[in-house]
């Protein structure tokens, strides 16, 4: 599993470093949050970080060519097509996750126990709902996860709003229950029920497109 | 005492999809290569398919390997290796790395799969173009890399859904050799490979005939159409005196008509064209579409007698 998983993010890393929205979609974002949340660009920057890098990593990716010669093929195999979907989702959780790592350190303080859950499963989110939006409409997936990311910059308050803002997870959970009005627990839980359910939705996804593509002819 | 060869593929009362009207038996044995021929791309991509397993048919059974394992589970896979039609190498990869990462998938360790990555490289003549990113290979070294990879787990039962290029056709040879059970397809007679025993001939929605290679040569030479023109032009009379001739039709330039033996005829215009003085300015013998054989094969069968194409073609003579 090791030389599959490894095989399938070179295949990712040379797709998304040849790609220039991949550059695009990770550092623009990732800046101008910065600068909007300048009191606390090191946390913002590892929560918009656990965002972008799933978000650019499979947008692009998940609907190409490539993905799609790849699952065609896979799905011949005694292993199918979940070895594939296993591999992306894990190099988005640990690329997403590596990098908010970088800023996280340099915050003052013990943080919240919380923040070292919610921002991988924020990637882990982020980058299930770009596979299972993308292939079937490019727009839609652009969509959905513009409306998390704009979420973030949204007043932080109570309810459903702040709970969906993906890149404001980590953010807000650093913030404690005596700064923020909604527990770090709310937005852990949160992230648990999100990230598993676009699990589901983008592994249904996969099966369905390995069948398809072959019985397309790929 | 040699050992009659495994059933390594059976099929029994299919169905392809809901349009088909008959159900039909079909058995492959180890060493033999069946084709599945008919001019519906469709049909044959989906019973190519359906007889690998990837698409559930309508109704029937079909099973693989030494043990009749049904096709759709997965255990079959180990047995089965399928060439789905349009295949390619994905971009940024390598037909190297393609391979290397199949083989991953199939569960073979690093060791195993280096060797058997190398050799069926090399067996594929694709060794040369390892390195060459999939991108830039062409369409006949894509369909090297897809035989190449349906094969790499030494399954005992190749299908392929599309036709292959003739430059694997020494491959097939060899597949047959060693015990191993061929499903190929071809969209017309020119690209039935020459390894192939039995010819499953199908029409837009149904398995119709399976037929042996010299019963397909035989039907074959009855509906082939030659084009004849000559300069001057030969009077009808002439070329009604030709033996054997049927079907003459007169075209712009010359005539068209059928002949029981395509060879005697070519050698018989071309004598009666040196007769009358004439010159041969074109002919051109076309092998007829797989629609005028099903006909041909219609008028043939005696009314009210069951089709059975799990029992091997009758022996002329």
């Amino acid at each position: 599993m090791t030389r599959l998983f490894t095989a399938i993010w070179r295949l990712m890393a040379v797709s998304a470093a040849s790609r220039l929205s991949f550059w695009a979609v990770l550092v623009i974002p990732s800046l101008f949050a910065m600068l909007h949340f300048r009191d606390d660009a090191p946390a913002a920057a590892a929560s918009w970080l656990a965002f972008a890098f799933p978000a650019a990593l499979c947008s692009g990716w998940s609907g190409g060519e490539t993905r799609r010669a790849l699952i065609s093929s896979l799905a011949l195999t005694r292993a199918g097509a979940g070895p594939l979907l296993g591999a992306e989702l894990t190099l988005s959780v640990l690329g997403g996750g590596l990098l908010s790592l970088v800023p996280l350190s340099m915050l003052p303080g013990t943080l919240p126990w919380q923040t070292w859950f919610v921002a991988p499963l924020s990637s882990l989110f982020v980058a299930a709902v770009a596979l299972w939006l993308e292939p079937r409409s490019r727009a839609l997936s652009g969509l959905v996860l513009g409306l998390l990311a704009a979420l973030a910059y949204a007043p932080s308050g109570r309810g459903l709003p702040a709970l969906l803002a993906v890149p404001g997870y980590t953010f807000r959970a650093f913030e404690g229950p005596a700064a923020g009005r909604i527990h770090p627990d709310a937005y852990f839980a949160m992230s648990v029920v999100l990230a598993a359910c676009a699990v589901f939705l983008s592994a249904t996804r996969t099966r369905a497109l390995g069948g398809l593509c072959l019985r397309r002819g790929a | 005492m040699t050992e009659a060869p495994p059933v390594l593929l059976e099929a029994q009362g299919l169905r392809v999809s809901r349009d088909s009207e008959n159900e039909a038996d079909l058995a492959v044995l180890g060493g033999s290569a069946v084709v599945l021929a008919g001019d519906s791309r469709r049909f044959l991509a989906r019973l190519a398919a359906v007889l690998a397993g990837v698409e559930r048919p309508w109704c029937g059974r079909v099973t693989a390997g030494r043990l009749g394992i049904p096709v759709c589970e997965r255990r079959a896979r180990t047995a089965i290796g399928f060439l789905p039609a349009g295949a390619r190498c994905p971009r940024g990869a390598t037909p190297s790395s393609h391979l290397g990462l199949l083989s991953a998938a199939m569960g073979m360790g690093a060791k195993q799969s280096r060797e058997a990555v190398s050799e069926v490289l090399r067996w594929c003549f694709l060794y040369e173009v390892r390195r060459t990113p999939g991108e830039a290979l062409t369409e006949e070294q894509n369909a090297q890399l897809a035989f190449a990879a349906a094969l790499l787990h030494n399954p005992s039962l190749f299908i392929s859904q599309c036709p292959l290029p003739a430059v694997l056709y020494r491959q097939l040879d060899d597949l047959r050799a060693i015990g191993k059970a061929l499903v190929l397809t071809a969209d017309g007679l020119g690209s039935i490979p020459p390894c192939a025993d039995r010819v499953v001939l199908c029409s837009g929605s149904d398995i119709r005939r399976t037929v042996s290679r010299a019963d397909l040569a035989r039907l074959c030479s009855m509906a082939v159409d030659i084009r004849v023109s000559f300069c001057p032009a030969l009077p009808r009379s002439a070329v009604e005196e030709l033996p054997g001739l049927s079907n003459l039709v007169a075209t712009d330039d010359g005539y068209s008509f059928s002949h029981p033996s395509p060879a005697a005829a070519v050698a018989s215009v071309t004598a009666l064209a040196r007769a009358n003085g004439r010159a041969l300015t074109s002919m051109e013998v076309r092998a007829p579409a797989m629609s005028t054989l099903l006909r041909e094969l219609r008028e043939e069968q005696p009314p009210g007698r069951e089709q059975d194409l799990f029992q091997p073609p009758e022996q002329e003579g």
